[in-house]
């Protein structure tokens, strides 16, 4: 009994799909296959890297804001490839013409601005709502007051007015 | 009930007495006038030939109230007995005053006692004049009252037959008006408004005093101190101090005799002067002289031998009491030289209890305490005052309206008196029972200081047809309860209402004649604060106002709303009293005192303000929560607006990024 009770408590908790071991299944297969490819992915998606490395909020904002950004910033240098023969010559074009830096780069920036942005938008938009309902809630308890007496704001059994 | 024709002055002024009786001041009947009303005459509007004449009672002395319904009952013609009563405006006097619609006699048997007058036969005396007092006296008798006002004055002819009809009874206290000659030993002793309503004795006592008159054709004693004529009654006995005044034999000496037996017990009674009238023959009973003692006993250098007179001397001199007790000589007078073991015991029941007071108080509760152990049968004698057991009302009324010795009789009746005059009485007679239960009450009345109690209180629970004596009403003359509205609406009116609005006496005659208002109302109406006070004096005027024939009290109203905000204060809900406020105007000016108490203390009302107040207050709490939940959100506001604004960009980033993708697979396609 008192094993079953241990062998419980060692019991592991259930993982989800474990992301990083995938990513890596996925770019070595992507490096083995399309060695080409690779190099813009790697080299666009450093952004990406950086927020997955300095991330540390429970909610994974910062990645989850960069990645789909930066991302679709690859796509047209990734679609310059295919058209350039998809050699390991046409990777080093594509990684040579500056635009697709631009692009890749500046996608991931846009990103970065908008997980720095949102947070602060939200931040006024709460404030403002937070200030709107204490206004509300404080001409309230003014009503309440004036209607009936400062008696209505003790507490207790009620008394008889004076 | 009264209203007033003309002006006050006018030559054609007439007051009415409802719709059918015009009383005119300007013409008096002094021949029916009694010594405590004036006459005057009436018109029947309905039978004008009718001869009639109001007895308008004089507002300083109480009448008979509780006798006008059982008198007016009587179906005897041989009584002047009012046939119509009420109040009335009296412009003469400009106050109102109680009224009294009698049928009109054709004259007074005998004018005045002041001079001699034509001596009445043995014949006439008893066809004209005894059968029909005898049957007036049986009739009031029969219903267990008295008429306590028999004098040859006061007994006047009619009109049809000449017999004779005894006169007004009702107009003043019981016996008022009677000189001492008409009055036995003991009602004698007692002050003139405190003879009480004694007992038929003193009646047929009364009548064998007239008897006496009417055969001499004088009063005999006309010319003496009233004073010396009672002693002269307690030394020899009433009649044979009469008989001594008369230089001819003494006509229908039997029946004078009989009547005038100063023992009440040996007192011919109605049916033994029946049987005289008859057949003219009953045996008189021999009366035992009251017991002598072998020595006098001295007080104040006078030698008493009978313990009347010693009571009487005591009573004038309360202050010698204590020693003669203290030496013990009256105790051994009692026992050898009077030889009374009753009075001797009445004595030592007496000197053991005289009460807690102590000086001069003590010396007088002691001293009336020995008046009534000598002499039982006499009224109770204190500090001044003397009153037959039963007629402490009547002379409560009158001391009251003198401002001198009313508190002498609370004293007496906290002194518990009437009770030690009670338990020295050798019987008790039924009609005791109630006054005994009347005395102790009276005593619970006085101790209470509560508005409606107090002295004030007694004066009208023992005089049930006093007016209402506040300074304020008492023109008004109100006798019922249901005119105290009216009343208190002209003073209102006329600017004469003090404060408080409710003084002692009001509040005293409300607490007497309004027995179904229960007692809750004296805390609410003696309490500190004002606005109890107030809301106490408007449930009473609205209970008041419900009473008789609703009438509307303007002035009154006004003068209980400049009270109103205090009482409209104790709503809690603002708008609330505004509204009330608002109406209060309105509702004053219509003179309806139960809306304003509604207005004031509706219930439902009341139910309904403290439900919203609740209900409020609930709200007020809950708002005070939110308004810190938010305060303490505040600090967790970067957090929530991190966890926001990133989610918010991840979504956005997925869109842009989709939609981004899909531009470079167009571009590039």
């Amino acid at each position: 009994m008192a094993r079953k009770i241990a062998t419980a408590t060692r019991a592991r908790p259930r993982r989800g799909f474990d992301w990083t071991a995938g990513l890596a299944v996925l770019a070595i297969a992507i490096a083995v296959a399309a060695l080409p490819l690779f190099m813009i992915l790697l080299a666009g998606l450093v952004p990406t890297a950086v927020a997955a490395l300095i991330d540390r909020h429970p909610g994974r904002y910062l990645i989850r804001t960069v990645a789909p950004v930066n991302l679709a910033g690859t796509v047209l240098p990734a679609l310059t490839l295919f058209e350039t023969g998809f050699g390991l010559s046409g990777g080093l074009h594509v990684l040579a013409d500056p635009r697709n830096w631009l692009v890749m780069y500046g996608a991931a920036a846009v990103g970065w601005g908008l997980h720095w942005a949102m947070p602060q938008i939200a931040r006024v938009v709460l404030d403002v709502m937070a200030s709107q309902a204490e206004q509300r809630l404080r001409r309230r308890a003014d009503q309440l007051v004036a209607e009936w007496g400062a008696d209505v704001s003790s507490e207790g059994p009620a008394q008889p007015p004076k | 009930m009264a209203l007033m024709d003309a002006e006050p002055g006018a030559s054609s002024l007439t007051v009415r007495l409802g719709d059918r009786y015009e009383i005119l001041p300007g013409e008096p009947a002094e021949a029916f006038r009694s010594p405590t009303a004036d006459a005057f005459r009436v018109v029947d509007r309905e039978r004008p030939a009718d001869h009639l004449f109001a007895l308008v009672c004089s507002a300083a002395i109480p009448p008979r109230g509780t006798l006008l319904e059982p008198l007016s009952s009587i179906h005897a013609d041989t009584l002047v007995k009012p046939v119509r009563w009420g109040v009335v405006d009296w412009p003469p006097l400009n106050r109102r005053v109680l009224a009294l619609i009698c049928e009109q006699p054709e004259s007074r048997l005998v004018a005045t006692l002041a001079e001699p007058f034509q001596p009445f036969g043995e014949d006439e005396l008893v066809t004209l004049v005894l059968p029909p007092v005898m049957a007036g006296l049986k009739a009031l008798f029969d219903l267990g009252l008295t008429h306590r006002a028999i004098r040859p004055t006061n007994l006047f002819r009619r009109a049809a037959d000449r017999r004779v009809m005894l006169g007004d009874c009702v107009s003043g206290p019981p016996a008022f008006s009677q000189p001492i000659l008409f009055e036995t030993i003991e009602s004698g002793l007692a002050m003139p408004s405190g003879r009480g309503s004694g007992t038929p004795a003193d009646d047929l006592y009364a009548l064998g005093a007239s008897l006496f008159c009417l055969v001499q054709g004088e009063d005999s004693t006309r010319d003496m101190d009233p004073q010396e004529l009672l002693g002269a009654k307690i030394a020899r006995g009433s009649f044979n101090f009469l008989q001594s005044l008369t230089r001819q034999p003494l006509k229908m000496s039997e029946p004078i005799r009989g009547l005038l037996a100063d023992n009440p017990r040996e007192r011919w009674a109605l049916h033994d002067l029946d049987s005289w009238v008859q057949r003219r023959r009953v045996t008189v009973r021999q009366s035992a002289p009251p017991k002598r003692a072998a020595r006098p006993f001295e007080v104040g250098g006078e030698g008493h031998l009978t313990a009347r007179s010693l009571a009487c001397a005591l009573v004038r001199d309360p202050g010698a009491v204590s020693g003669i007790i203290a030496a013990g000589d009256l105790d051994a007078w009692l026992q050898r030289s009077l030889a009374d073991p009753e009075r001797s015991a009445a004595m030592a029941l007496a000197a053991a209890d005289a009460g807690g007071a102590d000086g001069a108080s003590r010396e007088a509760r002691l001293a009336a305490r020995v008046a009534i152990a000598l002499d039982p049968a006499a009224p109770v004698r204190f500090s001044g005052i003397s009153c037959a057991i039963d007629g402490f009302g009547p002379a409560l009324a009158e001391l009251f309206r003198s401002n001198e010795g009313a508190a002498a009789i609370a004293e007496a009746i906290t002194a518990r008196l009437p009770q030690f005059w009670f338990s020295v009485q050798r019987t008790f007679r039924p009609d005791h029972a109630p006054l005994l239960k009347s005395f102790d009450r009276m005593r619970l009345l006085l101790e209470d200081r509560r508005p409606g109690f107090g002295l004030a209180r007694m004066l009208y629970e023992l005089n049930s047809g006093l007016h209402c004596q506040s300074p304020a009403i008492e023109r008004d003359c109100v006798i019922e309860a249901r005119e105290l509205v009216p009343a208190l609406e002209r003073a209102a009116a006329a600017g004469r209402l003090g404060e408080p609005l409710l003084d002692r006496h009001v509040a005293a005659f409300i607490a007497a004649r309004c027995r179904s208002l229960g007692a809750d109302w004296h805390d609410d109406l003696g309490s500190a604060n004002p606005e109890m006070r107030a809301l106490a004096t408007l449930k009473l005027l609205a209970f008041l106002q419900g009473l008789g024939t609703w009438r509307k009290a303007p002035a009154l109203a006004e003068r209980m709303a400049r009270e109103m905000p205090a009482l409209i204060a104790r709503y809690r809900g603002r708008t609330r009293r505004t509204r009330l406020l608002a109406n209060l105007g309105r509702l004053a000016g219509a003179g309806n005192l139960a809306a304003l108490l509604a207005l004031a203390a509706d219930p439902a009302e009341r139910r309904q303000d403290d439900l919203e107040f609740r209900a409020a207050r609930s709200e007020f709490a809950s708002v005070s929560r939110q308004i810190a939940a938010l305060a303490r959100a505040a600090e967790t506001r970067g957090e929530e607006a991190t966890a926001l604004g990133g989610t918010i960009a991840a979504v956005t980033a997925a869109l842009v990024g989709a939609i981004g993708a899909l531009g470079s697979i167009v571009i590039a396609g």
